[in-house]
């Protein structure tokens, strides 16, 4: 420990010095205020000032003033020694920010005490405020941390180049790091899809859980995939990456271009409003499922809801921060304001329903501790519009999301032996599809065309069958025995799928399916798709209707089909 | 499972639900879905709205479920199509066959 003792009396110093020096302390003199002042300021590591009172120069009741008002981290114990006859004088002591006082004639152990305990004291108020330096630090460094984080998910945000007129969200500042994620994109058929979730958890590791959320989002949306699909991938991924504990509650959803059809799926979240416009009433719809992130890739249900709507109809989301907001005296705001909110709204001239719950919920948990973060999504069941996101204009979301120009390409598939026996093949043609740019919005078409060449060169050509055997219901069942009869025998048949992507004036994909077997085309079976009830010539009539043409050569051994679209 | 039914409580309805793709891999589901159901059961509903995909095979097999339920005096109902699916129907004239929701 280091002293400095004030004192105009030598004898005293000298006394104070020798019995603090007996005790291991350094000591250092000063002999007035002024002195004690410069000491101070050469000194940084004097931990404790003995001070008189009755000085020249400067006195020590003016010098403690003087040292307190610098010494803002109180780093230095003022000890006052004086007689205590003048009650008014220790007060004016301890209230120029002396910190304790010891009477004269000096006790020695009394003074040994006091200094000890003040030292003690003014050691914990160092530490105290070193740990809240690093504190302050460590919270700029965080919210630095924030602003970075935050800044990374608008950008990820503003990746999708159109919002969604029918669709309306609100999101308060920051609120992903409380776990609260709200996403919406459109799809390249016109429809648009849209994610309202929330994370247990606070903090980074809810923040970090929705990055892989939005990037399966953004893309299976692009892909068009469906809500299962979406759901199911979301999952699986929250499952490998989350620890136990950390899930994601959230509805997707999807509306169609035309906006009367909406799909959901929904786990763990409050129940959807689905609000009626011109009766006001409001239908409730429940979430079916767990959150997403808890079930293995097996056990998880990706099931959805399917609704028919129409113009009356608008549809509310919203996180539990609304019907969980606390006020004082710890009321919950509850569901049912917010469905009162809603019907109200709707009678007023300003609709905006959103932003009341928004406005009302502030006002409901006004100063409250309690406030969480709260999110809310509105789908207005109108066929969508997407608008440019920097110039407002309408756009065909087609338009937007698929500016990349495609080159010319072609592909050829061989499938022999046991792989014509996998009911997969034409799936995973069509996967693969779906991930050429240009090519993946007319992914569904293209695969119900080649699905049914194939299935044709399979099942007429290389197994030889006849569709007449389908004829009845009873030679349906017999014919797909057979099928898997002869499917078994195969030895070495094939069948080749070539699939061409032709630019021209109009864009094509030039698809042609050529099998080993004997041909099946013969003149009879060309008219049986004019034939409406039978069970079978399907197939060619619906891959006439979606392909601009169709030709059979080779005895029907070639199949050329073209699909036409435009970029 | 791809196909699972469902009795009404009254006995007198059937739902059954197809899920993924409608082909001819669920040949056998399919018909075991409403082969055995009582005398009871007036109307058949298939319920696809987690069908992503169906094929002709599967026009099918609607129309064998159609047949067995009394083809022209059947009450067929097929619910939940997904736009695409719908499309097919509609190329295949089936919306004259079925009541397609």
């Amino acid at each position: 420990m280091k002293l400095l003792i004030v004192d105009d009396q030598s004898y005293n110093r000298d006394l104070l010095r020798f019995i603090m020096e007996d005790e291991g302390h350094e000591c250092i003199d000063a002999e007035d205020g002024v002195q004690a002042l410069s000491q101070l300021e050469h000194h940084q590591d004097i931990d404790v000032v003995l001070m008189d009172v009755n000085m020249p120069n400067m006195d020590g009741i003016e010098a403690t003033r003087r040292i307190t008002a610098k010494d803002k981290a109180q780093r230095v114990a003022i000890i006052f020694i004086t007689a205590l006859d003048d009650d008014s004088v220790l007060s004016r002591c301890l209230n120029a920010g002396g910190d304790d006082f010891i009477p004269k004639p000096i006790n020695e152990s009394i003074l040994i005490a006091k200094v000890n305990a003040n030292y003690r004291s003014i050691n914990n108020q160092k530490k105290l405020a070193e740990a809240n330096k690093k504190l302050d630090e460590f919270n700029s460094q965080v919210k630095n941390d924030h602003d970075i984080v935050e800044s990374v998910f608008e950008n990820i945000k503003s990746l999708a180049p159109t919002r969604i007129e029918n669709i309306k969200t609100y999101t308060s500042p920051m609120s992903m790091f409380n776990g609260d994620i709200i996403l919406s994109c459109a799809s390249p058929s016109g429809g648009a899809y849209f994610l309202l979730g929330d994370f247990t958890g606070h903090g980074l590791p809810a923040a970090i859980g929705s990055l892989p959320v939005m990037s399966i989002f953004y893309n299976s949306a692009k892909r068009q995939c469906s809500i299962s699909e979406i759901a199911q991938e979301i999952n699986n991924q929250l499952h490998k990456v989350l620890p136990t504990g950390l899930f994601l509650c959230a509805t997707i959803g999807y509306i169609n271009k035309n906006g009367d059809q909406v799909s959901l799926w929904s786990g763990g979240m409050n129940d959807a409003v689905l609000f009626n416009k011109s009766d006001l009433s409001i239908k409730l719809i429940e979430g079916e499922h767990m959150p997403l992130g808890i079930h293995e890739k097996g056990e998880f249900n990706n099931s959805i809801q399917v609704y028919t709507v129409n113009k009356n109809n608008i549809l509310y989301f919203y996180s539990d921060g609304i019907n969980e907001a606390q006020n004082d005296k710890l009321d919950l705001f509850g569901d049912e304001r917010v469905y009162d909110i809603i019907r109200n709204q709707y009678q007023n001239s300003s609709y905006c329903p959103t932003k009341k719950i928004v406005s009302e919920v502030e006002v409901f948990s006004g100063t409250s501790e309690q406030r969480d973060d709260i999110s809310i999504l509105e789908v207005s069941c109108l066929p969508c519009i997407h608008r440019n996101i920097t110039n407002n204009d309408v756009l065909s979301p087609e338009k937007v999301t698929y500016k990349v120009d495609c080159f010319p390409w072609s592909l050829d598939i061989a499938i022999c032996k046991d792989d014509l026996k996998s009911i997969d093949v034409i799936n995973q043609v069509s996967e693969f599809l779906g991930t050429i740019p240009q090519v993946e919005r007319h992914k569904d078409k293209l695969f119900t065309i080649i699905s049914e060449l194939y299935n044709n060169a399979l099942e007429h050509g290389v197994l030889g069958l006849s569709s007449d055997i389908k004829d009845s219901p009873q030679g349906f069942e017999k014919y797909y025995e057979l099928r898997d009869q002869k499917l078994d025998e195969i030895t070495d048949e094939f069948i080749n799928i070539k699939l061409e992507y032709i630019k021209s004036k109009h864009n094509f994909i030039k698809i042609q399916v050529i099998d080993s077997g004997a041909g099946f085309l013969t003149k009879d079976t060309s008219h049986s798709s004019e034939e409406s009830s039978l069970t079978h010539g399907r197939g060619i009539s619906l891959i006439k209707e979606l392909s601009s043409s169709l030709e059979y050569i080779n005895d029907g051994r070639h199949a050329i089909a073209c699909y036409q679209f435009d970029v | 499972m791809s196909i699972s039914s469902q009795l009404s409580s009254s006995n007198t309805e059937l739902i059954i639900t197809v899920d993924g793709r409608f082909d001819a891999s669920l040949l056998d589901e399919f018909r075991l879905s409403y082969e055995s159901v009582p005398d009871t059961v007036k109307k058949y509903i298939v319920d696809l709205k987690r069908t992503e995909h169906l094929d002709s095979s599967a026009l099918g097999m609607l129309l064998v479920l159609r047949d067995f339920a009394g083809g022209d005096k059947s009450n067929v109902e097929i619910a939940n199509a997904n736009s695409e699916v719908k499309k097919i129907f509609t190329i295949s004239s089936f919306e004259k066959l079925f009541n397609v929701q």
